[in-house]
């Protein structure tokens, strides 16, 4: 009677599926590693943290926000680079250095010997801290770092998603995770969404449902909390929405652990 | 020095409790196995990345706690991973009202293409409908059924992790199956 079942339990068990990336398995590794009464570095994962400490501190400096602390929505708004490709700021660090160079983390030999300040690599990226350090969820994000302007040449890459154009800051406190932004400053965005990321940032708009964390329909708001327990470092995004439904600005990838 | 690539299962986890290398070689040995799990279990990428850390973090935490007389080490990680899997789903449920999915439906998706209800607690890979259907059973049934059927261990294995005889197991399969049935029919119906 119940063979039809079993089948199908165990089709879904033999279900063919991707293997999990070496970043993440290193990802995996450094939070092991982190974990209090575990601090001495497993050989294999300590390099990687290393690197993840660099990209942090990168991106806290590279930054695009305006020098009112207000969000402004990226003008032309599909016309710029989309986040696989780096924005052509003044600074080496940008959005589109999160998607190369955790790719380069897995190729550092294991075995050598970084010393990386516990639970650096998956704390805040709140601008203007230095690596690792958090900040009350109350607290604006510190005066931006300049940018000049564009200088690259336009990607060629579908224009559907914006430039990250502001950052947001998260901290954990206890089960949930806040995240903090600046006043939106612009016209046409009507909302905010939370999106679950991964490094690359966001790829397609409008996003798989599974991976919307928080609707915030108050386009005033500056902060939202969601529930995670888990400690598992994750990616997120921040998306101002227009009344068309449309991207209209979104932060760079922020990690919360 | 130990070459941690060659020691067998039992006697690496015998020195993961006091030494972190073998402990990452536990990790590497077995990460892949424990990720395909949690994702062919949950049908869910981010997921699956979640609950593959936490279950080596809840690992390394109660290697003590291991008992190779019970079973293999990869078999205790996937009941570790299955139950980590059933608390996310009732954490998700608890936040998963009404009131959030109208918001994400006029926000998201747009008025032409709605995503179903379940959005925040089905898989969106594999058989969505039975890895939803399993996640309303009890904590028994859904463990038994995963570790039997999903992550494919003998009934012997599954009975010594659930600390229940083979027979036991067996009529405990029984009757998580019927359980799953009336709950793929209560859904259909509905």
């Amino acid at each position: 009677m119940n063979d039809d079942l079993e089948r199908r339990l165990e089709q879904a068990g033999r279900r063919a599926v991707p293997l999990l990336g070496a970043d993440r398995v290193d990802d995996i590794a450094r939070r092991l590693d982190a974990r209090p009464g575990h601090r001495r570095a497993i050989p294999w994962a300590a390099a990687a943290a290393a690197a993840a400490v660099l990209i942090v501190v990168g991106v806290a400096v590279a930054f695009r926000r305006d020098g009112g602390g207000t969000l402004q929505p990226v003008s032309p708004p599909m016309d710029t680079a989309t986040p696989t490709s780096p924005p052509p700021t003044s600074t080496t660090t940008s959005a589109g250095s999160l998607v190369t160079v955790p790719a380069a983390t897995t190729a550092v030999p294991q075995g050598q010997a970084t010393t990386v300040p516990p639970g650096g690599p998956t704390s805040t990226t709140q601008p203007g801290t230095s690596g690792g350090g958090t900040q009350p969820a109350t607290t604006p994000p510190t005066a931006p770092t300049t940018t000049s302007p564009p200088t690259a040449p336009p990607t060629t890459a579908p224009p559907v998603i914006p430039a990250p154009s502001f950052t947001v800051g998260v901290q954990r406190i206890g089960d949930r995770l806040v995240f903090t932004w600046p006043p939106y400053g612009g016209s046409d965005g009507t909302q905010f969404v939370l999106v679950r990321v991964t490094a690359a940032g966001l790829q397609h708009w409008p996003v798989d449902p599974t991976r919307v964390a928080r609707v915030v329909p108050d386009i005033g708001a500056t902060r939202t909390t969601i529930d995670k327990p888990d400690t598992t470092r994750a990616a997120w995004q921040l998306v101002v929405v227009g009344a068309d439904r449309q991207v209209v600005a979104i932060s760079q990838v922020v990690f919360s652990n | 020095m130990h070459d941690l690539s060659e020691i067998g299962e039992r006697s690496l986890v015998d020195l993961a409790r006091r030494d972190r290398d073998a402990f990452a070689e536990l990790y590497r040995r077995n990460v892949q196995a424990v990720h395909a799990f949690a994702r062919r279990r949950t049908g869910a990428a981010a997921d699956a990345e979640d609950i593959t850390a936490v279950t080596f973090e809840r690992a390394l935490r109660s290697l003590h706690r291991f008992d190779p007389a019970r079973g293999s080490f990869v078999a205790w990680l996937y009941r570790i991973a299955t139950n980590e899997i059933i608390d996310q789903a009732r954490r998700r449920q608890r936040r998963n009202t009404p009131r959030n999915q109208a918001i994400l439906r006029a926000v998201v998706a747009g008025e032409e293409a709605d995503p179903p209800d379940a959005a925040f607690t089905a898989g969106t890979e594999g058989d969505g409908e039975l890895l939803a259907a399993l996640n309303t059973l009890n904590d028994r049934y859904n463990t038994v059924l995963s570790l039997r059927f999903i992550a494919g261990l003998e009934v012997a294995d599954v009975a010594a992790h659930l600390g229940i005889t083979a027979g036991n197991c067996a009529v405990l399969t029984h009757r998580a199956l019927a359980a799953l049935r009336r709950q793929l029919e209560k859904g259909q119906a509905s």
